[in-house]
């Protein structure tokens, strides 16, 4: 298992948002975390990523526990995130926002920054090489020096799952990347996740668009009101009982 | 042969410019105003740090003026230290106190640090005005002996930096050294991470950004380039007093810092200088420039968020998409 | 020894109440519009130079004058939000700051120019009527900076909780687009918290100028503290800010009064960063106007 969370509870004073969840990510699957809104889904990546401390319950990632560490601890330890609203550095030109991404690979130490010193400039290079070739793998080379508020919608939101690529994570959080896409969109959306696996990025992705979750996704897990109700492959959630009565109209292929 | 750009030529002229300005015979006046616009460059530079970068308001930056001048100061004049250590000792202690205060505070959101900085501001020019026994209160320290700057050898104790053009000559040299690892600082791994800070502090962390450490080091930064400043006064006018290092000075460095262009290398230096000019010109109007510069930082901050230089920018770049490129680069 | 001790209790009082007026309007506006207001000072200010105008200039009654300047500062408040608060609105956090404290700059400044660069005095019939309080003589124009403080606290606390506009205040101040689905006037209410903001500060102002002196800087003077207030007592928080007002105002006092003159201030200030070192969100936390 790349990801193990162990009876994770999440209290917001009175409200358990989460409430012992177990969750199990293998590496190299591309797991889809479905429910209806409220259902703790985006409050269980906040807590993967060390955004919120977990009230109780432990999560290991590739056998270390990062459980209740920093967010900029739990990247280094190999896990990138996007976010359900954008959260895109929208001054920075898309080149910064991505070599921002990849700042835990970047070795140089304050002082060689401050002197450009020779460690300093074969860093840049590589990392500007690295991103270069990420850039065009993903087709946002054109837009190199464009300011991120300045793309369109659509491109605003590749270009948050580069930049959370540049850190070369291990496993790669996806909050609702299809949100706001149009049909064409999210068959282009499906493919890139594809190629992320292929790339070898394990993908836990919380998403509403039943299309995309069934077809992409090897294995589901579904929350509701902060407990897990169903757990299993797109088929094995899609008949559940318990899962439709909890969508009560969602689409079903 | 290159060709040089646009940008390289004005910056040579400027250089030549500064280099030149005291033989042109100005008046000893328009020297003075000169070494002080250089000194107030520097504390604009050391708030554009933290606020221009960083995005992180602060308003202590006269009080790590005057730490940085008071230490100096009772160094050289008590304990008879030479000039550098004193400058090293009046840098390092803003440094310190800087860390030390921005350690618990940085965390704080925005407005509540800015009240953070105020308060410690108070505090230190409350201090520098009753701690009577060490700096001598309102009446301030007096005869700060003239820097040495070799007190080696045979030049052992012997006063080097005689006179105005000496002092903006080395003040100068001091600048552009500053200039020249700041331009590093710009260009690096560091400024993305203080510039990512600025615009999405949440996203900022998950990409592996330790915010406390980032803020707190710009911070000290900051506060280390406010005390060299602050050094460097002592060093010229050779004697200080709390009422420099007021709050309101704190926020003649912020108008220079907003006026010139924030995020930017040229703007604080401009901004710097043109208000440095300003304020010792047009004494007589005193109140009337305030009453403009405080509705002009209003309307920049609206319109014009990049200052002068952003202005400057902006319409290079108009200028560059209406014609073709010619092949000429920044 | 008891006489000093009432004493300072009058000036904690004084200051206290002072701190609240102007508190209360800063932090209403931070809760309601989001916005803080760093010029909020200088309407302080020029409601103390208003009531001035209104009391000596005209020879108004002081009462009549203390009305006028909160009327008239309320329709300042107004245009304000409509000038100044209006355009920052969605700004960058340190460019509202940044913005707000120009126009500070601005207006202090621009009283020092047109009104006059030196202290003013405001002589009232309060100010040189005395009376006598457990031995200590003192000015009836404290009593009324209290007294009229109670009234104006309870009169908002009124406002706030039992009529619709309150009602429509706090709904605003929780969630701006569901007040706006609601059909509440956002603008409007905007407009009146300004108002209402800058009338309290304006009481303050000519209430406590014939006590003090009356100068352009005297909100420079007092909005550091008055922020610490309002930070200690949570931002947004009505209730906070009042007992937090109170606190730091007779902390400073009995500081003045028994430890050391000089050092008053910074005794405020350090309670403040410790405070805000152990607990952000201030001694009261954030709470929503319904708490007041």
């Amino acid at each position: 298992m790349l990801l193990a969370c162990a009876h994770l509870v999440m209290r917001f004073g009175g409200l358990v948002a989460v409430n012992d969840v177990d969750l199990q990510v293998a590496k190299g699957e591309i797991f889809g975390l479905i429910g209806p809104n409220g259902s703790g889904k985006t409050t269980m990546f906040n807590m993967i990523t060390g955004i919120y401390r977990p009230s109780a319950g432990t999560i290991v990632l590739a056998g270390e526990d990062i459980t209740g560490k920093r967010p900029d601890q739990v990247t280094r330890h190999g896990v990138g995130r996007t976010f359900q609203n954008i959260r895109l550095f929208a001054n920075m030109t898309v080149w910064e926002n991505v070599m921002v991404g990849r700042h835990c690979h970047l070795r140089e130490s304050l002082f060689d920054d401050l002197f450009n010193t020779a460690r300093k400039r074969q860093e840049e290079k590589v990392a500007e090489d690295y991103i270069d070739r990420l850039l065009a793998l993903f087709k946002l080379g054109q837009w190199k020096h464009e300011r991120a508020r300045n793309l369109p919608y659509g491109l605003q939101r590749e270009l948050e799952i580069v930049r959370a690529l540049a850190s070369q994570p291990e496993l790669l959080l996806l909050d609702e990347p299809a949100a706001g896409m149009n049909p064409n969109e999210t068959a282009e959306l499906m493919a890139l996740i594809r190629k992320i696996r292929d790339m070898g990025v394990t993908v836990l992705l919380v998403e509403h668009d039943m299309k995309l979750v069934m077809k992409t996704c090897d294995r589901i897990a579904v929350l509701d009101y902060g407990s897990k109700i169903a757990e299993g492959t797109p088929q094995d959630v899609q008949s559940n009982p318990d899962v439709i009565k909890a969508y009560l109209g969602a689409q079903v292929n | 042969m290159r060709r040089l750009s646009l940008r390289t030529v004005l910056l040579l002229l400027t250089l030549l410019a500064a280099a030149a300005f005291p033989q042109l015979g100005v008046r000893s006046y328009y020297l003075h105003i000169a070494i002080l616009a250089l000194i107030n460059s520097l504390l604009a530079l050391g708030l554009n740090i933290i606020a221009g970068y960083a995005g992180q308001l602060s308003l202590a930056q006269a009080a790590f003026f005057g730490i940085g001048s008071y230490t100096a100061a009772l160094l050289m004049l008590y304990r008879n230290v030479s000039f550098w250590p004193a400058m090293a000792a009046g840098i390092l202690a803003s440094m310190l106190i800087a860390a030390g205060f921005g350690f618990p505070t940085l965390r704080l959101k925005g407005p509540y640090f800015v009240i953070a900085t105020l308060g410690f501001g108070e505090i230190v020019r409350l201090i520098l005005l009753n701690w009577e026994k060490v700096t001598r209160g309102p009446n301030g320290l007096i005869g700060i002996p003239v820097p040495d700057l070799l007190p080696l050898g045979p030049l052992k104790g012997r006063a080097l930096v005689d006179g105005k053009v000496a002092y903006y000559y080395f003040v100068l040299v001091i600048l552009l050294l500053v200039l020249a690892v700041y331009y590093n600082f710009v260009h690096s791994k560091a400024n993305r991470a203080l510039r990512a800070i600025h615009d999405d502090q949440v996203a900022a962390e998950v990409m592996g950004i330790n915010l406390t450490t980032h803020k707190i080091t710009a911070f000290a930064a900051g506060a280390g380039l406010s005390g060299l400043a602050g050094v460097l006064y002592t060093g010229y006018i050779r004697f200080i007093s709390p009422d420099t290092f007021t709050i309101g000075e704190s926020i003649n460095i912020l108008i220079m810092m907003v006026l010139g262009g924030m995020g930017t290398i040229v703007g604080p230096i401009i901004g710097a200088v043109t208000i440095t000019y300003l304020l010792e010109t047009m004494r007589v109007f005193k109140d009337y420039r305030l009453v403009i510069y405080g509705l002009a930082m209003f309307f920049m901050i609206l319109y014009m968020p990049g200052g002068l230089m952003g202005a400057i920018t902006s319409g290079r770049q108009w200028l560059q998409r209406r014609k073709p490129p010619a092949g000429e680069n920044a | 020894m008891v006489q000093e001790i009432v004493q300072q209790l009058i000036n904690g009082l004084v200051l206290g109440s002072t701190y609240a007026l102007i508190g209360l309007g800063l932090t209403v506006i931070y809760g309601i519009l989001g916005i803080v207001n760093w010029a909020h000072g200088e309407l302080y200010m020029l409601g103390a130079f208003a009531g001035l105008f209104l009391a000596v200039h005209l020879h108004l009654p002081f009462l009549v004058a203390l009305v006028g300047s909160m009327a008239i500062m309320a329709l300042f408040g107004m245009a304000m939000e409509r000038l100044v608060f209006r355009p920052l609105r969605g700004a960058h956090e340190m460019n509202m700051i940044i913005g707000t404290l120009g126009i500070s700059i601005f207006l202090m400044n621009g009283a020092f120019a047109v009104f006059s660069p030196n202290p003013l005095r405001f002589p009232t019939r309060f100010s040189t009527a005395y009376l006598n309080f457990l031995g200590v003589s003192m000015t009836v124009q404290r009593l009324l900076v209290f007294v009229v403080t109670v009234v104006l606290v309870a009169g908002f606390s009124y406002v706030i909780k039992r009529t619709t506009l309150g009602k429509a205040m706090r709904a605003c101040e929780q969630n701006l687009n569901a007040a706006r689905l609601m059909g509440i006037d956002v603008n409007r209410i905007f407009r009146i918290t300004c108002a209402i903001g800058a009338a309290l500060a304006a009481a303050a102002g000519t209430l406590v100028g014939p006590i003090f002196l009356v100068s352009p800087a005297m909100g420079l003077l007092v909005i550091a503290k008055v922020f610490a207030v309002v930070i200690l007592g949570g931002m947004g928080n009505v209730a906070g800010a009042i007992w937090a007002a109170f606190i730091l105002g007779l902390t400073e006092s009995v500081t003045a009064g028994f430890i050391s003159s000089d050092y008053k201030d910074a005794v405020t200030f350090i309670i403040l960063i410790a405070v805000l070192i152990y607990r952000p969100e201030g001694l009261f936390g954030r709470n929503p106007l319904q708490r007041a």
